[in-house]
């Protein structure tokens, strides 16, 4: 190899497209920057690198005393699920017990569905009064006059069932 | 000096992973200090966000990979909690975090930890006004002469564009000290 052929050789190397067209500019405008503040202007506490040590490695264990539970673990989301439900569930049988079934708490339509669906004995029906009750009703029935039994009797029945339950 | 693979095992290991945290605090704590100094400005936030860096370093040790080196790790973990540090202010004053960090710049004058000159303050209000990245990037190299080689580890950005960002840092930098 000739030393011409040499220095024709191409060395491969390459540089970035307008390298050398900034390279002052950026040299120099970082160098001027430099020269007006270098430093940033913050200063420490006298000493404070030397009790530092000692200060982080407390607030290490500290923290690390005070151990960080993970506030959701599949396992507690499924324990709080399982709280929550039956939670809701106690709470509404509870709250349907206190309030007690009345004969005014239910729709008249619904009683009367029973009463006729479920073949009610008159023994059934008596069992639902009081002594108290009862007797208003045969007050009631006393108070009667025979002129009302009479126009009853004829507009409802007939004399054959009459009759017949005589027999 | 320790080496830091030779440390990285020994936090790793469960035997005197205390003795071995300590010479990591002393190793690294001026350097993340000032790291964390320059994005935060105050002293006191500077603290504070120094000392969650290493409760963080120290919980997650396990974790690291030895992927990239525990510089970098340490570094980018400081830089998030300094930024997260930010954030939390922000919300908290229901103010953005420009506006966070042009009051921490106002508060640097009356600052007993801050040399007063006057060219400090302005390259301070300066920086102030280029975006978050192009601040950090500029502090790590201007203030704290990092390499762009481990810039871009830290940071997980090209050499290339990390340049291109701090020249136009330095830039606008200097039009904003003629200019005002």
């Amino acid at each position: 190899m000739t030393k011409n052929s040499l220095k024709n050789m191409e060395t491969g190397f390459k540089v970035p497209k307008d390298y050398f067209e900034n390279f002052e500019d950026r040299l120099l405008s970082e160098l001027k920057l430099k020269e007006t503040a270098s430093h940033s202007g913050f200063k420490l506490p006298e000493d404070y690198f030397d009790s530092l040590d000692n200060k982080i490695l407390d607030a290490v264990k500290k923290s690390n005393n005070t151990k960080v539970i993970p506030f959701l673990s599949i396992r507690k989301i499924a324990y709080a699920t399982a709280v929550a439900a039956s939670l809701i569930l106690i709470y509404t049988i509870s709250f349907n017990n206190n309030e007690s079934l009345t004969i005014n708490n239910i729709e008249t339509v619904s009683i009367e569905n029973y009463i006729l669906t479920e073949g009610l004995e008159t023994s059934d029906i008596a069992s639902l009064f009081s002594e108290e009750d009862l007797s208003e009703i045969t007050s009631v029935k006393n108070n009667l006059s025979s002129e009302t039994l009479e126009n009853y009797v004829l507009e409802n029945l007939d004399i054959d069932e009459l009759i017949t339950n005589n027999n | 000096m320790i080496l830091e693979s030779e440390l990285v095992e020994k936090l790793k290991s469960n035997t005197n992973i205390d003795g071995a945290f300590k010479e990591l605090v002393i190793l690294y704590k001026e350097r993340l200090y000032w790291h964390i100094r320059n994005i935060v400005k105050s002293h006191d936030d500077a603290d504070d966000v120094l000392q969650n860096t290493f409760i963080k370093v120290y919980k997650n040790i396990g974790n690291f990979k030895g992927e990239s080196k525990l510089f970098s790790w340490m570094y980018r973990i400081a830089t998030n909690e300094a930024i997260t540090f930010i954030n939390q202010k922000a919300k908290r004053l229901q103010i953005t975090n420009e506006e966070t960090q042009t009051i921490a710049i106002n508060n640097l004058a009356a600052d007993v930890y801050f040399e007063g000159e006057a060219i400090q303050l302005k390259l301070q209000k300066a920086m102030a006004t280029l975006p978050q990245r192009q601040q950090l990037v500029f502090n790590m190299k201007y203030f704290e002469d990092l390499k762009f080689k481990d810039m871009s580890d830290i940071l997980e950005t090209s050499e290339g564009a990390l340049k291109a960002s701090y020249h136009i840092a330095v830039k606008k930098i200097q039009d904003y000290l003629t200019n005002n």
